[in-house]
């Protein structure tokens, strides 16, 4: 009867660990990925890819995406992040989905506008 | 008249979404996508009458004279700003007079589809882009349906750029061929299409080509971009070319007249 005791007391001492301390696997394990980024899709529906050497392809997601679009184009980079369960809820993405991959930071060369020319007359 | 292009354009992304992404598991490109909608455009536009993205209408297929000062369509902003890096999407943020990047994304694309569609085969062009082709680097396959013409396909950047320089003649040869003085005419799938000569000095700017001068304090440039540099801004009687390897990871491509 002690041992029936001894051992209920355990497993009501462990039971958290298992459930509400468990953490979310994908959400949970920092990734990073080298891979070339390519936009995809059409405006306005684009979205960053990342194509992997070994050919998987992951959908960037996060608040670097803005700033990650002007990333040159076709160029190898490593991003870091987690894998997402987050859906943006694109049709796209609902029908066809990548796998989701939140990005954290990320280096890459970004095409820097300021380089760009400006000769439309009366700007 | 534009609500017809328009509808086009939108029409293609639709038929490209079923065929590349849900036929095939595709992820093209943006701006390979754009361009395939900006090139069924241009291929429809003598069908319903309207202008496209050329900028006019035309009975007789033959482009407009040089001077004709045109500053509708695509082709007049494409000029201003050749020198805008290939296979990126400028998408997001507008320069200084107000003018979002991404035109110059649209511009570029659609005169590079205008070339590939009057020198590799017209409307199968498109239907094989639309296929076999997610980037750059998938062209010269997808576009290798007629023969002796690999070389040119795996040249087409600086074959275009070289293109555009010499739109005023019409006796040039393939590969080099904006304009033959009247229609390109084309048969697929049962149907008849024709698309008409196109000249870049037609337009109220002609396209930009630095001086050497000019080229000299260019000191730090875009990846992936094609500049004009040379001494004069019409070759039409006298040209030499000479560019550089145009390969998927080449950075810079750089057109010498002479």
């Amino acid at each position: 009867m002690h041992k029936m005791r001894l051992v209920s007391l355990l497993l009501i001492i462990a039971l958290p660990l298992f459930s509400g301390g468990r953490r979310d696997n994908n959400e949970s394990v920092n990734l990073t990925l080298r891979g070339k980024l390519i936009l995809t899709g059409n405006e306005p529906h684009t979205f960053l890819m990342l194509v992997c050497e070994d050919n998987r392809k992951y959908q960037l997601t996060g608040d670097l995406l803005s700033e990650m679009k002007q990333a040159a184009p076709g160029q190898t980079v490593l991003v870091y992040g987690f894998l997402s369960e987050e859906n943006p809820g694109k049709p796209l993405t609902n029908s066809f989905k990548l796998p989701l991959f939140k990005v954290n930071s990320w280096d890459a060369d970004k095409i820097n506008k300021n380089l760009l020319p400006e000769r439309k007359p009366g700007s | 008249m534009d609500t017809l292009s328009t509808l086009v354009h939108e029409f293609q992304h639709m038929i490209n979404f079923y065929q590349s992404t849900v036929s095939r598991n595709h992820n093209q490109a943006t701006w390979l996508n754009e361009l395939l909608s900006m090139s069924t455009e241009d291929l429809l536009s003598e069908k319903l009458g309207v202008a496209g993205p050329k900028g006019f209408t035309t009975s007789d297929g033959k482009a407009p004279a040089e001077g004709s000062d045109i500053s509708e369509g695509r082709l007049w902003y494409y000029n201003l700003y050749p020198d805008t890096p290939y296979d990126a999407w400028l998408s997001d943020s507008a320069d200084s007079s107000g003018d979002p990047y991404v035109l110059r994304s649209y511009s570029l694309m659609y005169a590079y589809g205008a070339y590939l569609m009057r020198n590799f085969g017209g409307p199968e062009v498109l239907q094989r882009l639309q296929h076999d082709a997610t980037n750059y680097s998938d062209l010269p396959d997808a576009l290798n349906f007629t023969s002796n013409n690999t070389e040119a396909l795996n040249n087409s950047i600086p074959l275009f750029n070289a293109s555009v320089l010499l739109s005023s003649r019409t006796d040039m040869e393939e590969s080099l061929r904006f304009n033959i003085d009247g229609w390109f005419n084309y048969t697929f799938g049962g149907q008849s299409y024709r698309l008409s000569s196109l000249d870049f000095y037609s337009y109220v700017y002609p396209p930009h080509i630095y001086t050497s001068e000019e080229a000299d304090q260019i000191t730090s440039i875009p990846p992936r971009t094609f500049y004009f540099i040379g001494e004069t801004e019409n070759i039409s009687d006298k040209y030499h070319i000479e560019t550089s390897s145009a390969t998927e990871d080449a950075d810079i491509f750089v057109l010498l007249l002479k």
